[in-house]
């Protein structure tokens, strides 16, 4: 293991269970990375925050488990695919479904090169290739033919089937995490066959006290009684979605990271907010709930020094 | 949840609540409206933040008993003056916007003061308004108003600290009414059901349900707390009639005439609904029936305690009546031997030498005019049952007096059925029928509005054939809804459920329907300011705002008062007073 691996000091300091760190410190030594890859590993601008979701997902990966992030928007899957991969040293691959990935795509397609055929490997086979780690990012959202080619390799067959290429073994290093959002429209029901290929990991709303010190980590000078009112604010806008007052638009927590982002760049405090929440929603009524519900904790006046020190 | 009923603002307002308390499960029992119906944000948080540090339900629960105090609506507003403060201190450190909210709150009630109508400030209880000064001057470094040492210690007292528990501040506002206004809370009895903030409007609805069929298109339930609590699973109309029967007796428009009744009304937006004309007694002995019994003695109690007031305010009312309906009697003509000659009669002078020919004055005085008192008896008038029968009483009581016969009848909905029921024959001059007023059941206002014109025809008929102009009053909280759904025009596809905007617009058309006949269509509105918008559109300018007893005489004064000069202003076209058949023969 490097001695710069931030996470895992990270995950000490969090009392994440010892044997499960010790786990991750064997797989490190197990699988070196090559020098070349070390390029390709993450370095997430933020560790996640969330000791559970830490502990079910490092046992998972310790078992040669694939890994099924879901919950609703903006609840840190994505930032935690780059944390697991960094924190397991490993080159990562993303592969986005919902723009409609096809198969060549993922597996990769013969290329002309002005001399020769050759083959150009996707994302899915280099990843598979290099015990990588590779983010199927709103897997849900897959083609059927991009699903079939993946299942032989997300079973315990382990190998990918490439038409006209070769079968590509999957190195016991890899392995693949995919995310999945529900709770809004757009959202399509996960594939049987494929959902059962993963063991789910259901990311849940950010803790109140990890939100606390999220927002110091992102913004360092943000004074600690506003990082307090704008983590309540999630909370109670939160509070809102879940009830069915409003939809759950409004309450993600990207949204108040990019108000605070433009506050921070000295837009008062209403018109980001309304920016990067109230206007996410297009039901006028719920604008007003929304709107309420800011009011009742945030002036819509404030400048950047009252926010930040 | 009930909740789905809520109208656009008072579920925003309901929002606000949530929010502050941290809990969406909360039915409240305060809700608070700005003068325009817009929720008052600040006040609504303070509602949601007593429930955040205070036991809601022993807070109910003393509201509730403070419910029971004709007084009650002062005490709300000073209790809540104390609660605001102390969940202020509390919540101050925890809120960062509170203290600006709290002064744009206090801003706010300098704004509306400064539009004050002379009228309404009459209509305030100049103790809370004071009051409430004081405390908005203190958060909005204003000069203090001047008080009386007593107020002064009012003011002082009311600045609850941030410290109580629930023991304590329950503790801290018994003592408070006890000291200043003899008030015991503990002996007083706790009302069933919820109020709201000033401006009453039960979130609860204690019906009787039509459910499943076509009868309830939105398959709701509702909690029967109260009233006709009774299985409502009916399968026909026949027994649904049935049932009325057995509850408000043998109906007293039946047969042909009733046929004829039901086939002008019984259309468009009320085709699937029915009518049903009862007299004032309800039949006893029925256990849900006991219910309405009580409160038949609670309206006599509150008129009985309030009886000094109310009779002195039926004759400030009836002798600002008797001016302004000089123009709209004529005494019962008598034949005589002098004065204006009956031409249909002259022929007897020459022949038989009769001198009887001439019409002259007599001493009874008939009135050109009656009034239909129409009383909402639905559910959600619940908390102000005895003040709709003691504003009735005082009403009715005036008109009478000055000789105008004015009926009183409530109506309600029940199964689709809509009771219409009278309460106050033409004349008579005992109050029994209306103090037996209880709500219970929907409103189908469009329907009500209707009938009540061919109901006043029909005793205007009975009374000595004479057709008289028509003033109706009707006491609403201005949301109608109903059971019964609007059947869709095409007849095909689903009803649309009478209640918000569609059962708003059924009745503002049958309010058209009455003023098309002629009629004056009044409202007196007792209701929280989130229906004022609908009060507007049913009844145009032609209402009245009240928000307690005493405001009713000079109000109504001058809402007759208009409602005369319109009718003069109209006089010759559409009615004068006409014999039906002569009587002479
Ligand atoms: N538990 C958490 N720890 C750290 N950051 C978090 C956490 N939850 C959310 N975030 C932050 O929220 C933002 C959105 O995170 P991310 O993009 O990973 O969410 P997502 O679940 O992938 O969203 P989507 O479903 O919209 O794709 C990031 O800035 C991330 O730092
Ligand atoms: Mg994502």
């Amino acid at each position: 293991m490097s001695e710069d691996n931030r996470i895992i000091q990270f995950l000490e300091n969090e009392s994440v269970d010892s044997a499960l760190l010790d786990g991750v410190r064997e797989y490190t030594e197990k699988y070196p990375v090559k020098e070349e890859l070390k390029e390709r590993i993450p370095r997430p601008d933020c560790p996640y925050y969330g000791k559970e979701v830490w502990e079910k997902a490092l046992s998972a990966i310790l078992t040669v488990k694939n890994l099924l992030l879901t919950g609703p928007r903006a609840t840190g899957k994505n930032i935690f695919a780059e944390n697991l991969a960094a924190l397991f040293e490993r080159p990562a691959w993303n592969i986005s479904f919902h723009v409609g990935a096809d198969a060549a795509y993922i597996l990769g397609t013969d290329t002309f090169d002005g001399e020769k055929v050759t083959f150009r490997p996707g994302p899915l086979t280099e990843a598979s290739e290099k015990g990588g780690f590779a983010v199927l990012d709103e897997v849900n959202m897959a083609k059927n033919e991009a699903l079939s080619v993946m299942h032989s390799g997300l079973d315990h067959r382990r190998i990918l089937d490439i038409p006209g290429y070769r079968k590509v073994d999957i190195d016991p290093a890899s392995r693949f995490i995919g995310t999945m959002n529900y709770g809004y429209a757009g959202t399509r029901e996960m594939n049987e066959a494929l959902c059962s290929r993963f063991v789910v990991l259901e990311m849940p709303v950010i803790a109140e006290g990890d939100m606390e010190r999220l927002l110091k980590t992102r913004f360092p000078g943000l004074k600690p009684q506003m990082a307090s009112q704008f983590s309540k604010l999630f909370y109670e806008l939160n509070n809102k979605a879940e009830n069915g007052e409003i939809s759950d638009r409004a309450p993600d927590l990207r949204g108040l990271l990019d108000a605070l982002d433009m506050m921070s760049m000295g837009t008062p405090s209403g018109a980001a907010l309304d920016m990067c929440i109230t206007n996410k929603t297009f039901d006028r009524y719920e604008r007003g709930l929304v709107r309420d519900v800011i009011r009742a904790r945030i002036p819509a006046d404030l400048k950047k020094e009252s926010i930040f020190g | 949840m009930l909740v789905r009923n809520y109208s656009g603002e008072q579920r925003r307002a309901l929002n606000i609540i949530w929010n502050a308390a941290g809990d969406y499960s909360l039915v409240p029992d305060f809700m608070a409206f700005a003068r325009d119906g817009s929720p008052d944000f600040y006040m609504n948080t303070v509602v949601g933040l007593s429930c955040k540090y205070y036991d809601s339900e022993r807070l109910r629960d003393f509201f509730g008993r403070v419910s029971s105090f004709v007084r009650r609506d002062e005490f709300d507003d000073l209790l809540w003056l104390g609660i605001e403060s102390a969940v202020y201190q509390r919540e101050e450190g925890e809120r960062f916007s509170l203290s600006a909210l709290r002064r744009e709150h206090g801003e706010d009630f300098f704004r509306e003061h400064a539009t004050f109508s002379r009228q309404q400030m009459m209509l305030q209880s100049m103790l809370t308004l004071n009051q409430q000064e004081a405390r908005w001057a203190f958060v909005t470094g204003r000069r203090a108003p001047v008080l009386t040492p007593k107020e002064t210690r009012i003011r002082d007292r009311l600045l609850f600290p941030g410290t109580d528990d629930t023991d304590a501040l329950l503790e801290r506002m018994r003592d408070f009414l006890k000291e200043f206004f003899r008030a015991d809370v503990d002996n007083a009895l706790p009302i069933r059901g919820r109020r709201m903030f000033r401006r009453p409007r039960v979130p609860v609805d204690r019906l009787v349900v039509r459910v499943g069929g076509s009868g309830d298109p939105s398959g709701r339930l509702r909690r029967n707390e109260h009233g006709f609590a009774l299985d409502t699973a009916s399968k026909n109309r026949a027994e649904d009639l049935e049932f009325i029967r057995e509850h408000f007796g043998e109906a007293v428009i039946k047969g042909s005439e009733l046929e004829g009744i039901r086939q002008k009304l019984i259309t468009g937006a009320d085709s699937g609904a029915d009518i049903y004309f009862a007299g004032e007694t309800v039949r006893s002995g029925n256990r849900e029936l006991k219910d309405a019994a009580l409160q038949g003695e609670r309206n006599r109690a509150y008129v009985r305690d309030n009886a000094r007031f109310i009779t002195s305010a039926r004759h400030r009312l009836a002798s600002r009546l008797e001016a302004a309906l000089s123009d709209h009697s004529f005494s019962l003509p008598e034949e005589s031997r002098g004065g204006r000659l009956e031409a249909g009669k002259a022929y007897r002078l020459p022949v038989f030498k009769d001198g009887r020919v001439f019409l002259r004055e007599g001493e009874e005085k008939e009135r050109d005019i009656s009034v239909l008192l129409l009383l909402d008896a639905s559910t959600s008038r619940m908390n102000t049952q005895e003040l709709i029968a003691a504003q009735s009483v005082l009403i009715s009581g005036a008109l009478e007096s000055c000789s105008v016969p004015t009926l009183v009848a409530a109506f309600r909905s029940l199964r689709g059925i809509t009771v219409l029921q009278i309460l106050k024959d033409f004349g008579a001059r005992d109050d029994d029928g209306i103090l037996r007023y209880f709500a219970s059941g929907w409103n189908r206002d469009s329907l009500a509005l209707r009938a009540s014109s061919l109901l006043m025809d029909r005793y205007d008929k009975k009374s000595r054939g004479m057709m008289r102009k028509h003033i109706i009053m009707v006491l609403t909280d201005a949301s109608p809804n109903d059971s019964v759904g609007i059947p869709s025009p095409s007849g095909r596809g689903r009803d649309v459920s009478y209640e918000g905007e569609p059962a708003v617009r059924a009745a503002s058309d049958a309010a058209d329907e009455v003023r098309g006949s002629g009629a004056i269509l009044n409202a007196l509105y007792y209701g929280s300011g989130a229906n004022l918008e609908n009060l507007h559109r049913i009844y145009g300018k032609n209402h009245l705002r009240i928000r307690a007893l005493s405001q009713i005489g000079l109000g109504v004064a001058e809402l007759l008062e208009s409602s005369l000069r319109e009718l003069e202003a109209r006089e010759g076209r559409v009615y004068t007073p006409r014999r039906l058949e002569d009587p002479g023969g």
